[in-house]
């Protein structure tokens, strides 16, 4: 699908490699405190660079390369806010990026994948979730979804809305193994508190 | 940073316009709409390119869906919240992927007396037999001799940086062309080779003795923290402090990073030239004179020019002999 403001194919790049690895970013960026900087700000900025990037395909490991952008995205902070206090220079003199050298093959089809996803959807409000489910899974276009639900057009598209509103602060838990902390977590507006989740299936 | 909008409400904006979009082709006012919206704040693109790619990722479960199990009528999601999700993670069962981890090792010295050097574009990490670290730049050329009674260190060419140990009434010794340093305590410092019988000491941690070759400095000087020394054959010594933050930019090329405080265009190549053989060719003076800030990978020049391109709204040409960036009038 054609974005604009973003170049093509570059949804469906974030998507796929770039989401997957914000768990550990996000959590990476947590663990450098004494910054003023807020890790949702970080995240937002870094998505913004690598939305505007005019070509990926020299982008090798996305996973390093998401790491390297947001790195860089709190440097320039950094060097802009002037006063810098001399711990926070110091905690990205030698950043211990976790480096990731597994091929996007991973990210192939797995069933870890469609339970983590499955999860974050379960947790959504019920007519979200069906009109999330019809959209997703079962492909209906959003009229169509209408018309199954007896609901408006408009009020499907608050759903869908609303769906990927809770997902967007629920997808940064991460589908790895470890349960990923994140500032995103602790702030109001969050439906959901994780702890209800279970850690391991 | 702009702070008329909170963040949240943002992310909100941002996920009602992809699911507008979802819905059905938007009308020429909407896309105008958004655009308009992305172009006010740069941190709506970031929150809108995450909305995108956040619901993108879930039209995976359609080809998920599809790996083994049979299609399931859409009510039964609709039914009880735990029933429906109980059905869910059922069809998800399986096992977990195994990560691999990736060890870089370092290499360590044994022998007393060694050269060591780096070939253009590399920068080599080393841990000293006295537990000191150090640090080649790209085209390096040093000879160390370590022993118990003595730690010295001759810089042949390139640059160097040193975090040296306190050693047990054995200080350590840099010798550069025209310059030699002693370091009597625990110390983190740069010394490079500059063309033109020049060499420059910056300290960053610690403190260490300056003296020049030539001997016209009759006692040592002492360089603190955050110091830099210019020694220039011919020429008086200049010392200035530094802030912090320029002593870690000056040494931002030991991890691999060349970083930018306001250096022109043309200084950024010249510096990127340093450490790959793909050449950045600034096309107009005009574009040359420009100035860049960040952090950027000395070994990709390329990137480098991509995001220097988008910041600064420059064309970006690529060619046989390298990137080329010139001014888009």
């Amino acid at each position: 699908m054609k974005r604009p403001g973003l170049p093509e194919g570059r949804a469906d790049w974030l998507a796929r490699f770039v989401i997957p690895h914000e768990a550990a970013l996000r959590h990476w960026l947590a663990r450098r405190t004494g910054l003023r900087l807020e890790v949702d700000d970080v995240v937002q900025e870094t998505y913004a660079v690598l939305a505007g990037l005019e070509d990926v395909g020299h982008v090798h490991n996305p996973r390093a390369y998401l790491f390297a952008t947001a790195h860089s995205v709190i440097l320039q902070h950094v060097r802009r806010a002037q006063i810098v206090p001399i711990e926070t220079v110091a905690e990205f003199d030698h950043p211990d990026m976790p480096h990731d050298d597994l091929s996007p093959d991973r990210y192939a089809i797995s069933r870890q994948e469609l339970r983590w996803m499955s999860t974050l959807i379960a947790e959504l409000p019920a007519k979200c979730r069906e009109a999330f489910l019809l959209r997703k899974v079962e492909g209906f276009s959003q009229r169509e979804i209408a018309r199954r639900m007896g609901i408006s057009e408009n009020t499907v598209e608050k759903h869908i809305s609303k769906g990927l509103r809770l997902l967007m602060d629920t997808v940064v838990r991460g589908e790895g193994p470890r349960p990923a902390r994140t500032s995103a977590g602790k702030e109001k507006g969050q439906e959901h508190d994780a702890a209800v989740l279970p850690q391991k299936h | 940073m702009m702070r008329q909008c909170s963040r949240k409400n943002i992310d909100d904006i941002a996920a009602s316009w992809v699911a507008r979009q979802d819905r059905a082709a938007m009308l020429p006012a909407d896309d105008a709409e958004l655009a308009a919206w992305l172009a006010l704040d740069r941190r709506h693109l970031g929150a809108y390119a995450r909305a995108c790619a956040v619901f993108g990722r879930f039209d995976r479960l359609r080809a998920l869906q599809g790996d083994g199990s049979r299609p399931v009528h859409p009510y039964r999601y609709g039914a009880a919240g735990m029933a429906s999700r109980r059905r869910f993670l059922y069809l998800a069962a399986g096992g977990a992927a195994a990560a691999a981890a990736c060890l870089v090792g370092g290499i360590s010295l044994r022998t007393p007396s060694r050269r060591l050097s780096t070939r253009f574009g590399e920068v080599a990490r080393t841990v000293l037999p006295d537990g000191s670290t150090l640090v080649l730049d790209s085209a390096t050329e040093v000879v160390l001799q370590i022993s118990r009674s003595r730690r010295r260190l001759a810089l042949v060419r390139g640059a160097i940086r040193l975090d040296a140990v306190q050693g047990d009434r054995r200080p350590f010794e840099v010798a550069a062309s025209i310059a030699r340093i002693v370091v009597p305590v625990a110390a983190s410092l740069a010394v490079r080779e500059r063309a033109g019988d020049a060499v420059d000491v910056v300290v960053r941690r610690g403190g260490a003795e300056l003296l020049e070759e030539a001997a016209r400095l009759a006692t040592p000087v002492r360089l603190g923290a955050n110091m830099l020394a210019s020694v220039v054959a011919g020429q008086p010594l200049q010392l200035v402090a530094l802030s912090a933050v320029e002593v870690r930019r000056r040494l931002s090329w030991c991890d691999g990073m060349l970083s930018f405080d306001g250096d022109t265009l043309a200084e950024a190549a010249a510096e990127f030239a340093r450490y790959s053989r793909f050449r950045l060719v600034i096309d107009d003076r005009k574009t040359a004179a420009m100035r860049v800030v960040g952090r950027y990978a000395a070994d990709d020049p390329a990137g480098f020019a991509r995001t220097v391109a988008l910041s600064l709204g420059l064309r970006v040409r690529r060619d046989d002999g390298g990137v080329h960036l010139g001014s888009n009038g």
